[in-house]
């Protein structure tokens, strides 16, 4: 225990193969940790006392300083590899200086330059005056990450500053673009001299950080380490070439007349700041200063390297750091080295600690409005933040005082920095999470955070937005990068008009690919589709109202304008007169869609955008939860209707007179009454085909207890009996609902819907358990009938009325719901999950979002569900789902230690709520390992399939895709008779032509007989295959209109079996060398298959041959 | 799976004989009933007789009692057909009586005891495996399968009310008369000593005892510990408080091995990869 944590850890390593190479199991099982008493009870050395202290300061936890160990571990350089890349550096730099020189030529004349090279630059305007020539290299200097050891994989980069000689500069050259192509045209010499040299596997160029004016050399060595290290060759001028002031903020260094080619400069007309220009070349001054600073930081503080380690994984688990504008790796070790500077941070600190209140920061500063700075000494003459201010969105300058780190970032980005390390610092101080797994574990790809979704689907056409917005100025800053010049305008745009109905408005960053040496660089809108992402206030993102300003106050000219000609006077309840916009939705699912319209709208009206290059990927799921053919609504209304008759009867009940015992309790189960139904209400009529089917849909109605009710079960049966057929006589004499008793229940036909009546005595599970020792104690045993009725009576309306709630809380939880269930019935596995599970695994996604927030849209809630299917760990882990706030954080670890011990006898899928910690009831029976398996390996193909075609706007998108079934691994396929099934209308993809099922839409006037309930020959059909064929194979079905029930062989059952009297169930007994034994009489089987299902079956389909023994 | 050996159709294990029936006239495979003799110990009820009772095996859920009983008439005058889901030992319990309650129906795969008036149908039954295969449902007298039987049953499920509810106050009646003949016979009881001298405590009467509950046992168990716990004095003596130090220690040093199994087991499964 004394020695160093590493020994200690082989040590068990080794212990546990030790102990599990008896079992050999491939992958061991969680083994609850044994120590002797000896060694837990053995004096501490001071070592480990220090140790064990030192966790607790400077660690949340223990097992967090071993899983921050771990991660480093994985992410970091090895040494080994270090010896590799310096030797690699060694000899780029012998290389550079052997390049020969070139005579000077104009810049516009570029045909000294051979061949296999073009230019990596977009020359436009083409001319321009200065004279080049090609000089070795006056110095080459390693700056970044590298040296200071914090570059992480799985890219690893090493940044090569390569000081271009003083001789090939003229006057003037910060003009223009003239630095820029000098620069260029030097690298793309070196890469063509390169090219030839058998040390590099590539040569390439790419764009730094996708800003095209700065084209990077990326240089990779040969043969199998080229993955390891990108060596990237950055030029950069000589010191004390340029003049600082001259690159000034507010300073212009492109010449409108020389951008716009025209021959002379418009008299007059004052030449506007070029920021952006201006920093893009500062940044190339500074590299080396910027090294020291940072290396000065990292002296004498080891937990630095860990703590922008941990940063940096943090920050591309986010997406944040590439493209134009990111927050990169560089850029938050400056922000460290400003922290340490103001003394938040000290040397002391750990790499966890250094995360945490770097974190801590960005929570709590807008860069957006005030701005840092690293310079110390106030020196008058440079620049103040405010002149920063007006020239980029977000500010923080570098130690020269002249340089914006941030040059390029939106302030849009920014806030999404913000937020999302808001969020991680709620996620690290709540307990109750596993903040390492959300934070630096956990991808959060815009898919899958943004509850919407939408696509620009060819940024060329942000060229004319410009024109629209009249951005020239940011147009010649930019470089006529119109990506760059339009993106911030068009998100504030977004961000004004979606302003409290948005918490966030992202964009993806542009990126540009590296392209190989001998090709023309990529052009502006070679960035691909660019993606926004919506972050919804849940209250008020689906209001149809945008109220304005009062009309007659001057903020309405401002309304009017922005909005177009959508915004209208109205006048108001309170007497107010206001601008006003009404967005057009009559259902739910189109109110949800408000967004779209909005931004739609507005990048219509103010940036020339047309509606067809938007793709907007919001709802694109939600047709599959449709009802019936009409394109509106996505079945809520409907929910709501269900349960306001179902108040109404329960208010009934309640009210009821005549019964002997008065009711109780009233509680629905039924799935409708969560607001979690996948099925649609519909209402047949006597027609041929098969009718509609109609689910009842039950409720509990608990009677108050008394003396007078018999203690015996058979008993018990009959009263309720005697109950249900009072409660129809009373029903229907005092309330004129026509009912239909029946033993168990009672069915009540209301408003269209039908509600089963069930009466519930709260001590008959109790009757039922009671068994009696032979000494005469009265003893409680769980029985499988008792374990049944508690079930249906206790935990099935707890969980209703918890989940009714949730979805008070969050209106989607229902939609996401509905979506999830029909995903796992598209893919028939529907009766090998219980639904209550699937509602707990989406109320998971609700309760315990992080790192996400609660989802506002069903699609992003179902992305999430799918991928927390194929990602849980349910081998290893429970999943813990606390409704109500009902389970302290003790509980959970009380939970997380038991489950641990308790694995084997624990069902594959362990969840477990604040009413059922231990025994995970809707997990019993269902699903089976083998099940659940194939639900994993499903989810995450579904997952992959459908974030791809999202994602990817270009290509039609087909998104029912993942709601089709593969039916190839099945051995018999029975086709059913589209005739007899009865919800046959629910199938995902609706069948074009199929039989009326006599649907009459809810009137009350028409004089209806009882209707066919709970009537599905399909479900008959399956019972009867189940009952007589379990022992020999799975049945699978899709019960929303599927037309097909698969068959899989059980492989097990299909080995000759010795002869027993209990397992000769549809098997015949035949010889097999010499030996009687009992194989399936598959043909017979098959054929029954028929028989069984006459009428319904069409046919019989054997697809494989496996079966022939 | 092995490859095609040839089968002999219609073997039987010892003491069994198969014999091969099909639903219709359609279909072309056959199921293989087993039957034989049944053979009971000495003692079992007079419910199945020996050497009248044929054992049928192997039964396919859409041939029901009927359908046997028609299958095996030829052999001889069958008495009665008694269908089960498993071979069962022992007599058959009380026939069920009711209508409507604790009606479960025999699926799938069954076993069938046909009882014969003479032993002769059972030779008679085991001779038919040299015939073709027997027709389960024949034109004239047709076995309802799918649709048209759900449709029956869904028809059978509507319960004719009255009959229910004179069904229902018959039982309650009984019962009732039972739970008061039973009341009477413990009242009378009440505090009259029995032979030995003891006397009965049970819930009702002047004196409820503790009722005889296994959570009740555990109650006063529970309760003594409290009380043991409350006299019990902590860090008061020097080595109490050295103990606690120690523990606390040795928490920290189980979690800390906890973790780092976990830690172990993670890194197994390369759960460390971020991306």
């Amino acid at each position: 225990m004394a020695g160093s944590p590493e020994a200690v850890e082989e040590e068990t390593a080794q212990g546990r193969a030790a102990r599990s190479g008896k079992r050999a199991a491939p992958a061991g099982d969680l083994q609850p940790a044994k120590l002797s008493r000896a060694e837990l009870y053995k004096p501490p050395t001071s070592e480990e006392l220090s140790q064990l202290k030192e966790t607790e300061d400077l660690f949340h936890s223990s097992l967090l300083r071993l899983q921050i160990e771990e991660l480093l571990k994985e992410v970091t350089l090895k040494e080994t590899k270090k010896k590799k890349i310096d030797a690699f550096l060694h000899e780029i730099s012998s290389l550079l200086s052997a390049i020969p020189e070139t005579p000077e030529t104009e810049l516009t004349d570029q045909a000294w330059l051979p061949k296999g090279v073009k230019v990596p630059f977009l020359q436009v305007p083409f001319s321009v005056k200065g004279r080049f020539r090609f000089l070795p290299p006056a110095e080459l200097k390693v700056v970044g990450s590298y040296l200071l050891g914090t570059c992480i994989k799985p890219e690893i980069n090493v940044d090569v500053a390569v000081t271009m000689p003083r001789e090939i500069f003229q006057d003037k050259d910060n003009l223009n673009q003239r630095y820029h192509r000098k620069r260029a045209l030097y690298l793309a010499y070196i890469a063509q001299h390169f090219s030839k040299e058998k040390l590099f596997g590539s040569v390439k160029f790419a764009f730094m950080n996708s800003n095209h004016l700065k084209p990077i050399l990326l240089l990779r060595p040969q043969g199998k380490d080229e993955k390891m290290v990108t060596v990237r060759l950055h030029a950069c001028p000589a010191p004390g070439l340029f003049k600082p002031s001259r690159f000034y903020p507010s300073k212009n260094n492109v010449r409108m007349a020389w951008f716009m080619e025209q021959s002379t400069p418009k008299e007059g007309a004052a030449e506007p700041p070029t920021p952006h220009y201006n920093n893009s070349i500062l940044c190339d001054t500074v590299l080396l200063s910027h090294l020291h600073f940072l290396s000065s930081a990292a002296t004498d503080f080891p937990g630095m390297k860990d703590g922008l380690a941990l940063l940096k994984v943090w920050l591309n688990q986010r997406q944040l750091s590439k493209g134009l504008g990111c927050f990169s790796g560089f850029l938050v070790s400056m922000l460290v080295g400003y922290l340490l500077m103001k003394r938040k941070i000290v040397k002391m600190m750990s790499g966890y600690q250094v995360l945490r209140s770097t974190l801590q920061f960005l929570a709590t500063t807008d860069l957006s409005v005030t701005g840092i700075t690293l310079a110390k000494d106030a020196d008058v003459s440079l620049p103040v933040l405010d002149d920063f201010h007006q020239a980029f969105e977000v500010v923080f300058v570098d130690p020269s005082g002249l340089v914006n780190l941030c040059a390029d970032m939106t302030a849009s980005k920014y806030h999404q920095v913000q937020f999302e390390a808001r969020r991680s610092m709620e996620i690290l101080d709540d307990r109750m999470v596993d903040g390492f797994q959300a934070l630096l574990m956990t991808m959060k790809p815009m898919l899958r955070t943004f509850d919407h979704v939408f696509h620009l689907k060819h940024v060329s056409k942000l060229q004319g937005a410009c024109k629209k917005m009249q951005l020239l100025n940011e147009l010649m800053d930019r470089g006529g990068n119109y990506v760059a010049a339009a993106l911030p305008f068009v998100v504030s745009l977004l961000t004004r008009g979606l302003a409290g109905r948005a918490l966030l408005v992202a964009h993806s960053l542009p990126q540009i690919p590296e392209w190989p040496i001998d090709t023309e660089p990529p052009k502006h809108k070679d960035v691909g589709p660019l993606t926004f992402g919506l972050l919804f206030v849940p209250e008020f993102a689906a209001s149809v109202l945008e109220k304005g300003p009062q009309a007659d106050l001057p903020e309405a000219q401002d309304f009017r304008t922005f909005w177009g000609e959508k915004s209208e006077l109205r006048r108001f309840q309170d007497g107010s007169i206001c601008e006003a916009v009404v967005w057009e939705a009559d259902t739910v699912c189109q109110k949800r869609l408000i967004p779209e319209q909005i931004v739609r709208h507005l990048l219509k009206l103010h940036t020339d955008i047309p509606e067809s290059s938007v793709c907007y990927t919001g709802a694109l799921l939600e047709s599959v939860i449709r009802p019936g053919r009409e394109v509106s609504g996505t079945g809520e209304e409907a929910m709501v209707s269900v349960v306001c008759s179902y108040d109404d009867l329960s208010r009934k009940l309640w009210n009821l007179k005549g019964l002997p015992l008065t009711v109780t309790a009233v509680q629905g189960v039924h799935p409708a009454l969560r607001y979690t139904d996948t099925k649609h209400l519909l209402l047949p009529s006597e027609e041929k085909p098969c009718p509609a089917y109609i689910a009842p849909l039950t409720i509990i109605c608990h009677m108050e207890g008394s003396g007078q009710w018999p203690q015996d079960k058979e008993a018990i049966k009959r009263i309720k009996a005697a109950f249900h057929l009072q409660l129809a006589e009373l029903l229907q004499e005092q309330h004129h609902l026509v009912c239909r008793p029946a033993v168990t229940h009672t069915d009540v036909y209301k408003d269209g819907y039908v509600f089963r009546l069930q009466v519930a005595y709260h001590r008959e599970p109790l009757i039922l358990k009671e068994v009696v020792t032979p000494e005469g104690m009265l003893k409680y045993q769980d029985t499988e009938e008792s374990r049944q009725l508690e079930l249906e009576t206790l935990h099935l309306p707890y969980l209703t009325s918890s989940l009714h709630g949730l979805q008070q809380q969050h209106p989607v939880f229902g939609s996401t719901c509905r979506l999830a269930k029909r995903w796992i019935s598209a893919q028939l596995l529907s009766d090998n999950i219980s639904e209550e599970c699937v509602d707990l695994l989406v109320a998971f996604l609700f309760l315990h979002p992080a790192p996400f927030t609660p989802p506002s849209s069903p699609q992003v809630g179902f992305l999430r569900f799918l991928n927390l299917l194929a990602t849980f760990d349910w081998k290893n882990s429970p999943l813990i789902i606390n409704l109500n706030a009902g389970l302290t954080d003790a509980d959970c670890t009380e939970i997380k230690n038991k489950f641990m011990a308790a694995r084997s006898r624990l069902p594959v899928m362990f969840i477990a709520t604040p009413k059922d910690q231990w025994s995970s009831m809707w997990t019993q029976e269902r699903p089976s390992a083998q099940i659940l398996q194939r639900l994993l390996v499903l989810a995450s193909e579904s997952l992959r399939a459908l974030e791809e075609q999202l994602m990817d706007p270009l290509n039609s998108q087909d998104v029912k895709m993942v709601f089709r079934p593969p039916l190839d691994l099945y051995d018999v396929l029975i086709h059913l008779n589209p005739n007899q099934i009865p919800r046959h209308l629910e199938g995902v993809d609706r069948p074009l032509k199929s039989f009326t099922r006599g649907v009459v839409k809810n009137s009350a006037a028409v004089k209806i007989l009882f209707p066919v309930v709970d009537y599905d020959p399909v479900q008959c059909y399956l019972q009867e295959l189940r009952d007589a064929f379990s022992d020999l194979a799975l049945f699978f079905y899709d019960k929303h209109g599927g037309e097909v029930i698969a068959v899989l062989w059980k492989p097990l059952s299909f080995q000759p079996q010795p002869f027993k009297v209990s397992n000769v169930k549809g098997r015949m007994v035949t010889t097999l060398n010499n030996e009687l034994v009992c194989v399936p009489n598959v043909e017979a089987i098959l054929e029954d298959f028929e028989v069984l299902g006459q009428g319904l079956v069409k046919s019989v389909e054997a697809r494989t041959e496996k079966w022939t023994i | 799976m092995a490859a095609a050996v040839p089968r002999v159709a219609g073997a039987a294990p010892p003491g069994y004989t198969a014999l091969a029936v099909k639903f219709g006239e359609r279909q072309r495979a056959s199921h293989y009933l087993l039957v034989k003799e049944h053979q009971v110990r000495e003692g079992a009820g007079a419910g199945h007789p020996p050497r009248r009772t044929l054992f049928v095996l192997n039964v396919p859920p859409y041939c029901g009692p009927d359908a046997l009983s028609r299958l095996f008439a030829r052999c001889g005058h069958v008495q009665s057909v008694d269908v089960c889901d498993k071979p069962e030992p022992g007599e058959k319990k009380e026939k069920l009586t009711s209508k409507y309650f604790n009606r479960k129906p025999v699926t799938g795969f069954h076993v069938a005891y046909v009882v014969f008036r003479k032993p002769s149908g059972v030779q008679a039954a085991k001779a038919l495996s040299q015939e073709g295969p027997l027709l389960i449902s024949t034109e004239s007298h047709p076995v309802k399968t799918g649709i048209s039987k759900w449709i029956a049953n869904y028809g059978a499920s509507v319960v004719d009310q009255e009959e229910l509810k004179a069904e229902v106050d018959a039982y309650m009646q009984d019962y009732d008369e039972k739970i008061a003949e039973e009341e009477a016979k413990a009242a009378e009881e009440e505090g009259v000593p029995d032979e030995e001298g003891w006397v009965k405590v049970t819930r009702k009467g002047r004196k409820p005892g503790l009722p005889r509950t296994e959570a009740a046992n555990l109650r006063v168990l529970e309760r003594e510990k409290q009380k043991r716990a409350r006299k019990e004095l902590l860090n008061f003596y020097a080595w109490q408080h050295r103990e606690s130090k120690r523990e606390h220690i040795a928490q920290l040093r189980k979690k800390f091995e906890e973790d780092k199994q976990r830690i172990a087991l993670m890194r197994a499964q390369r759960k460390f990869r971020p991306y």
